[in-house]
């Protein structure tokens, strides 16, 4: 530490202070650069991280990804879902237009794939 | 998940809630436990670099302090070969295989390896005016040919944000001609001092020639490591970026398709 002290006053005392200027001027472009991309690249994770569920993240570990998943900050908005319903005396389906639903009803591919199968049945 | 026996024990979930959140903040966005702690390495090691590189070793005796440029212009210069013979090697991959996963490493790698390549010219500027009394010298092979290798990459980075995500298997292609045309440049970069010594001011390689040597030579390899360790960290968060990138694009590409499904169905419905 003393000598690393005495090695800063002897720069400071006998080197060119121009020079000096240089040696300064290129750590801290290299350093301050580098962290400058290194924040870049940290921000803009979190914020596209923000939309993409966690379970996409295949970097995470399955304790990380369910810590996540119940983290309420990170939870993905509600995809707009249609319910369905079967009838079963007339065995048609019904399923009301344009009702978005919460989150937890059925997804449209899903409902879509379960009307084809219906229609195909009830031929 | 909290039991029956951690409510018994109130201290046990804050517990285990403070350890939640302290991983939740270690692992946000593109961060995982593994990159952590190699970003907090990299961190102290860039602490130990400089340690080494202002008070510990001693000024060159015909350099006098330029020589502490020294341990961040070579190892720059060096990480951006290798970030570049990445690029090549995923380009490479990406024509013959055609898998995103090369595609999104040559692309991080060209990145990370501008970044670093530009550094070891500003560096070497700096260190060009104390020492041969010039920032810049225009007929000196070695920068120019690094400086062509630069613009080669910036203009690989431009393609992929110009051509856009529009049809991303020609873009990538495109782009994976241009990062091989790039990284070509480097034997041509390195091996300039010795094709054309009459024509650069930059002295041939001082390593393999054994000229530096102790202290110095020992700071030096430290740097080289420092940024290699850089050179992963940020390829790594640099690639989760690329592949959160097309996940996002993936998703609303396929929520574009729901809707126009939904708006199908319900075409079919009033028709019918």
């Amino acid at each position: 530490m003393l000598a690393g002290w005495r090695q800063l006053k002897r720069i400071g005392a006998e080197a060119d202070m121009e020079l000096l200027g240089y040696v300064l001027g290129a750590w801290g472009a290299t350093l301050g650069a580098c962290m400058f991309y290194a924040l870049y690249l940290m921000m803009r994770g979190r914020k596209l991280a923000g939309s993409v569920a966690p379970n996409r993240r295949r970097w995470l570990s399955a304790a990380e990804e369910e810590s996540k998943l119940n983290s309420k900050s990170l939870r993905r908005p509600l995809k707009e879902t249609v319910e369905m319903s079967v009838n079963e005396s007339t065995n048609e389906v019904e399923m009301p237009v344009n009702k978005p639903t919460s989150g937890s009803d059925m997804p449209v591919d899903e409902l879509l794939g379960q009307v084809e199968a219906a229609s195909g049945s009830s031929e | 998940m909290n039991t029956q026996a951690d409510f018994m024990h109130p201290e046990r979930i804050t517990s285990s809630k403070a350890t939640e959140a302290t991983e939740s903040r270690r692992t946000a966005g593109t961060g995982s436990r593994t990159s952590f702690w190699l970003g907090v390495v990299t961190s102290i090691g860039v602490a130990g670099l400089a340690a080494l590189g202002f008070f510990v070793v001693p000024a060159d005796d015909v350099q006098g302090d330029a020589v502490r440029i020294m341990f961040v212009h070579v190892p720059s210069a060096v990480g951006a070969y290798l970030a570049f013979g990445l690029t090549l090697l995923g380009s490479i991959m990406w024509l013959t295989r055609k898998s995103e996963w090369w595609d999104i490493l040559a692309h991080s790698a060209a990145e990370v390896g501008t970044l670093l390549c530009g550094l070891a010219i500003v560096t070497g500027m700096l260190w060009g005016r104390p020492t041969w009394g010039t920032y810049w010298e225009w007929g000196d092979v070695r920068l120019m040919t690094t400086l062509i290798l630069f613009l080669i990459m910036v203009g690989y980075l431009v393609s992929r944000s110009a051509f856009g995500t529009a049809d991303p298997v020609s873009t990538a292609t495109k782009a994976a001609v241009i990062g091989i045309a790039g990284a070509a440049n480097i034997p041509i970069v390195h091996k300039s001092v010795d094709w054309w010594a009459d024509r650069t001011l930059h002295q041939p390689s001082s390593l393999t020639d054994g000229k530096i040597e102790d202290l110095t030579l020992l700071t030096l390899m430290f740097g080289f490591l420092v940024v290699g360790l850089f050179l992963c960290w940020a390829l790594i968060h640099r690639f989760r970026l690329g592949w959160l990138e097309r996940e996002l694009y993936a998703e609303e590409l396929s929520e574009a398709l729901h809707a126009r499904r939904l708006e199908a169905a319900e075409e079919d419905r009033s028709r019918s």
